[in-house]
């Protein structure tokens, strides 16, 4: 029976391509979806490492303004700078792009960071935030700064 | 019919077990960064609970016998229960940052009773700072200190002598 032999190989070679198929498609997924699980652990574990302390003193003041607010640096918009130091376990980028600054509430785009005391932020090194916030009522205020998932705010009387 | 079945079962089983393979390896190296990372940080945070320092003594002291120019005299007692290091310690004069390599090239800072050459402040030690005018703090005889530890603790107090 010539015509069954025929007909169960082919179903027979249908049925393992299927089958390495479905097999080589598993495993590509899955290996993609490792590779998902690795990035977001990296990421997770990098959060965790990151804590930051804004160390400027908000009870220094001089003629009823805190020191941290320049009104008039030169280029007639007012101008906070805050020192901020690395406490975590992992060092961060000094960047710009890296630390997002918002005060009372208004996202601040021109912010500039320098590392104060090295090349880079390592563990324990303070950065510079100079911080264009433009004239400043008299009055309360607050700057927050988040760095990865770390946020810290520093409250100061103008 | 009987082989095919159990053929492609055979390629199906084996692509699954490599799957799972890759995917337990994948797992267990996220797994294994995250505790680590969360080990590193509940470590931080103990650290920071057995740290406490005290300002003790903030003076600005003229120029003149003790001193060639004017100083800012600090004296910081580490009130803890962990080792601190001096060369994370940060100070805030008026809002002026003074890095520890600042106070090391325009003044002083030791260990009473071990001298300058340590860098470490235990438990129960008073580190002096002096830092003198001309060329670090940009205001002279400033109103207020702050002190910053390596694990970010502080202690701020009022200057006098002005």
């Amino acid at each position: 029976m010539a015509s069954v032999s025929a007909s169960h190989l082919i179903i027979f070679i249908a049925s393992i391509v299927i089958a390495a198929g479905v097999a080589g498609t598993l495993t590509n997924e899955v290996g993609r979806l490792s590779g998902a699980i690795d990035d977001i652990g990296v990421d997770l574990s990098q959060d965790i490492r990151t804590d930051i302390e804004i160390i400027s003193d908000s009870g220094s003041e001089s003629g009823g303004t805190n020191t941290v607010y320049d009104p008039s640096p030169g280029d007639g918009d007012g101008n906070v700078t805050l020192h901020v130091k690395n406490t975590g376990s992992r060092t961060l980028p000094a960047s710009a792009e890296s630390v997002d600054v918002f005060r009372d509430g208004q996202f601040v785009t021109d912010v500039s960071v320098t590392v104060v005391d090295g090349s880079e932020w390592r563990v324990g090194n303070v950065v510079r935030l100079d911080i264009d916030t433009g004239d400043l009522s008299g009055g309360d205020h607050r700057i927050k700064v988040i760095v990865g998932s770390d946020e810290e705010v520093f409250e100061f009387r103008v | 019919m009987g082989f095919s079945v159990s053929g492609s079962f055979a390629i199906i089983a084996v692509g699954t077990f490599v799957a799972l393979g890759i995917f337990f390896g994948a797992a267990s190296n996220g797994a294994e960064l995250v505790t680590e990372s969360q080990s590193d940080a509940y470590d931080d945070r103990l650290e920071q609970q057995n740290t406490a320092i005290e300002i003790t003594n903030a003076t600005w002291v003229a120029a003149g016998i003790l001193f060639p120019e004017e100083t800012l005299v600090i004296e910081i007692n580490n009130t803890g229960s962990t080792g601190l290091e001096i060369n994370h310690t940060h100070y805030v004069v008026d809002n002026d940052l003074v890095t520890h390599s600042e106070v090391r090239s325009n003044g002083d800072e030791e260990v009473l009773g071990e001298g300058s050459d340590t860098d470490l402040w235990l438990p129960g030690e008073t580190l002096r700072v002096e830092i003198q005018d001309s060329s670090v703090l940009s205001t002279s005889c400033p109103n207020r200190v702050k002190v910053i530890s390596g694990p970010g603790i502080a202690d701020s107090r009022e200057v006098t002598g002005c």
